[in-house]
């Protein structure tokens, strides 16, 4: 059984899949696949796309190079669809869809990962049968991903910025003399794999000034990325199941008891 | 332009804006930890009843200041503007310029030329391409009489 929190620090939510470039994506697409979702998400901005990042293990054959040619290949987009309430996020782009959840209020109840998930699923079918109608090509999904973005309040939590250790016990051994202030700004990044190289976890922690409130606070990433071993359907949810629980289990693990029961864990 | 707003380690997350603090220059986190201690001000701070600065000005006043911290502006003054507004103030040569955000995140400008020449108006919220011009402006990278 998973471990579950009532009050977990999640602000953001993320269950996507990369998949191979659909060369045919066109800007003229994204509009008409806006048409397709506008009463759902009516705001729409066009930003950079994120680079792949497929993950790749000893003795795999390194990630393709996609060589890009700004005359044969029409220019690379993202387009962030928003609803109204801002609560939720659909991103596409030529080798990506993504379905984003966050917090905009300080009383807003989370939303579960299988809430999440189900709501990935009903965007990306409708997706599947936009590509398919328009000719695009086959949907070859490359990774599946479950991300969390944790916020964590200094001050008003266990855990001032020079005792960082109280929040995550795997840092307990780094401070050795007392020489050094408290820093002033941290950054940490741990990536582990997931057994018979089914993909890695991704754990980032940072010390961040955020835009909101102009609070510094501790930014905690949690990010599971799992490669697929078919195309099957069922295959697809089990990856994503497999990164929920590398998430989950990820982040209890690097963060400490004292932690979970402000976070008020429940198993 | 650098962004370094978070989305490094995680592309396809971090929707919620932020700064990493270890990536920040000393400009952006005096100007950060200024908005910080303005945005504790406590209803009534002014005493005419004024309500705290209001969270949409503090949010655009963050990004605004991240977005010119890539641009080399002298440091602003930054002041808390009675009803819940923010207002960021440079020199340069000469030229003034203030960047007011209202208490609903909207914002407005009011550009001092060294001749005295004044324009005024105001952008929408979150507007990077107005506040570089502004920020180029203020540089003499633009005509005195340039206006939004």
């Amino acid at each position: 059984m998973l471990p579950k929190f009532d009050k977990p620090p999640v602000i953001e939510m993320v269950v996507g899949v990369e998949f191979a470039d659909l060369a045919g994506l066109s800007i003229p697409h994204f509009g008409l696949f806006w048409a397709q979702i506008q009463d759902k998400y009516p705001h729409c901005e066009v930003k950079e796309p994120a680079p792949s990042r497929i993950e790749i293990f000893e003795g795999q054959d390194k990630q393709e190079v996609i060589l890009n040619f700004p005359i044969l290949r029409p220019p690379p987009i993202r387009c962030w669809y928003i609803n109204s309430q801002q609560t939720w996020l659909l991103q596409l782009q030529q080798d990506r869809f993504i379905q984003n959840w966050r917090k905009t209020a300080s009383d807003q109840t989370y939303s579960h990962y299988t809430h999440t998930r189900s709501r990935f699923e009903k965007e990306f079918k409708r997706f599947q049968e936009f590509v398919r109608k328009q000719q695009l090509g086959p949907l070859q999904i490359r990774q599946c991903e479950v991300s969390y973005v944790n916020h964590i309040e200094l001050g008003k939590e266990p855990g001032a910025l020079s005792e960082l250790a109280e929040i995550f016990p795997y840092l307990s051994a780094q401070k050795q003399g007392d020489f050094l202030p408290a820093p002033d700004g941290v950054g940490l990044n741990a990536s582990y794999v997931i057994p018979e190289n089914r993909g890695r976890l991704y754990v980032g922690v940072q010390t961040v000034f955020r835009h909101s409130d102009a609070k510094e606070i501790l930014q905690m990433t949690v990010s599971a990325k799992v490669i697929p071993t078919s195309q099957d359907y069922s295959e697809i949810l089990n990856a994503f199941d497999l990164g929920h629980e590398w998430a989950v289990r990820g982040f209890t693990d690097f963060t400490s008891d004292k932690m979970h029961k402000l976070w008020e864990r429940r198993q | 332009m650098r962004d370094i707003r978070i989305n490094a380690f995680c592309g396809n997350a971090a929707w919620s804006c932020v700064t990493p603090l270890t990536r920040a220059t000393p400009w952006l986190r005096a100007a950060q930890r200024k908005i910080s201690e303005l945005a504790r001000l406590a209803e009534n701070w002014d005493s005419y009843g004024s309500r705290p600065i209001q969270e949409a000005a503090i949010e655009q006043a963050s990004k605004a200041i991240e977005y010119l911290s890539d641009i080399n502006l002298p440091p602003p003054q930054i002041f808390p503007v009675p009803g819940g507004g923010l207002q960021l103030e440079f020199e340069q040569d000469g030229r003034e310029l203030e960047i007011e955000f209202l208490p609903d995140g909207s914002m407005g400008y009011l550009m001092v030329a060294g001749s005295g020449e004044m324009n005024e108006g105001s952008m929408p919220a979150g507007s990077k391409g107005d506040l570089y011009r502004l920020a180029y402006w203020l540089q003499g990278k633009l005509a005195s009489s340039f206006a939004l």
